[in-house]
């Protein structure tokens, strides 16, 4: 499994009972991502998991961005501007879960649980107890953010 | 419309600008994605506003100086002048060669400012190039803006400014460009478009160095906009008197088909 592979599988929400897609912002996306190669990641090989560094908004990976974009281009996410949202939101195209079905066939199912969990846990939190909780389990990943929470 | 702004920090240089253009036909206008910011040599970063034709010769004629050495020396005063001179003149020669003067019209100045900056021995320098040809030195002041969205980026800063904010560092003078340049864009979308785009010039490290200039990635851009989104949002979050509250992350979109 390559990382974008883990990146479409976070992306991997199932549709609401009406058949609309869930989406996701930029900011779960990068906290949730971190959490798993904390947590779930150990001993994975490198090119499973996303790098991440202190950045103005905590742990960031660049690399998430390369490939979200990379994603839309293949048409398997697709980037959502919602009127009144300070940010676009990703989700997955037909093509995308049609992708996702077939990785979870091959992923460690420990490893798909872990995923499940922490993207359940970042999207129930506010968008600021959400950073209190990353900054405060991995402070040395908030010595360049802007803000306190 | 165009909005192009430098921001001095004590770590460097940030020069940022929209990506708008716009053609105009008989029949409609075509608005187009255009590069507004471009590298002289290792030290001297450029942006013009005006028309193409206006602008494209006069990046040629500062690319034929920074080339010919022309932009090197022990003054920074001759080389200021030169880019002066050069721009001006180049701006005035593309706006004979394309819209040739009706008799003996008396001509105002072409419609194009820009700023030039960068690094001389270890000092920053920023150059505000008006139509007219005058020179505006920027560097004192720690922030310029040219173009005809620049009141946007103007009133910002005035603003943060008054609320004390601070910019110590690259990466918050980078995010405090992106900030006015997507809000200035967010205000006047017929006019200005992104995706912005940003340089940024570290301080060189000694004084025969060169400072580092890094065109950001659309990666890094990327990172900014949920930087900012993240600054607004807990801006939004802190004061539920005021504004509605962010909506809960589980927002859902009609499916594709």
């Amino acid at each position: 499994m390559k990382r974008e592979d883990w990146l479409l599988l976070f992306l991997d929400l199932p549709l609401t009972d009406d058949g609309r897609v869930r989406v996701v912002d930029p900011l779960r996306i990068q906290k949730g991502l971190f959490y798993f190669a904390q947590e779930a990641g150990m001993g994975l090989p490198s090119e499973s998991l996303y790098g991440f560094e202190p950045y103005l908004y905590g742990p960031c990976s660049f690399d998430i961005y390369h490939d979200l974009d990379s994603l839309v281009d293949k048409g398997l996410v697709q980037r959502f501007q919602i009127e009144g949202q300070n940010w676009p939101y990703y989700g997955l195209t037909h093509g995308g879960r049609e992708v996702t079905k077939g990785l979870r066939d091959t992923a460690e199912a420990r490893l798909l649980e872990a995923l499940t969990e922490i993207r359940t846990r970042v999207m129930s939190l506010s968008f600021l107890d959400l950073l209190r909780k990353v900054y405060r389990e991995h402070g040395s990943y908030a010595v360049n953010s802007i803000i306190k929470p | 419309m165009t909005l192009i702004l430098a921001l001095t920090c004590p770590q460097g240089i940030v020069l940022a600008s929209d990506s708008a253009s716009t053609a105009e036909t008989f029949i409609q206008e075509t608005h187009l994605v255009t590069k507004k910011i471009f590298q002289l040599d290792d030290r001297i970063l450029a942006a013009g506003s005006g028309t193409d034709c206006v602008t494209s010769a006069v990046r040629s004629r500062l690319e034929e100086l920074a080339k010919a050495n022309q932009l090197r020396g022990n003054s920074l005063k001759e080389i200021q002048a030169r880019v002066a001179k050069g721009a001006h003149e180049a701006a005035k020669a593309a706006r004979d060669l394309w819209l040739p003067p009706l008799g003996d019209e008396k001509r105002d100045p072409p419609v194009s400012e820009f700023v030039v900056c960068g690094y001389h021995v270890e000092n920053p320098w920023v150059l505000e190039i008006h139509r007219n040809g005058t020179v505006a030195p920027r560097e004192k002041e720690g922030f310029t803006a040219i173009g005809s969205g620049d009141t946007f980026a103007y009133f910002s800063v005035a603003n943060w400014r008054r609320w004390g904010i601070k910019m110590d560092k690259l990466d918050h003078a980078a995010l405090v460009a992106f900030s006015l340049l997507d809000d200035a864009i967010h205000a006047a979308p017929r006019w200005l478009r992104g995706p912005v785009q940003i340089w940024m010039m570290t301080k060189p490290i000694s004084t025969s160095a060169a400072p580092k200039i890094e065109e950001l990635s659309k990666a890094k851009i990327d990172a900014l906009e949920t930087t900012y989104a993240t600054w607004r949002t807990a801006q939004i979050d802190s004061l539920p008197g005021l504004f509605d509250a962010q909506p809960a992350p589980a927002i859902s979109v009609p499916q594709q088909t």
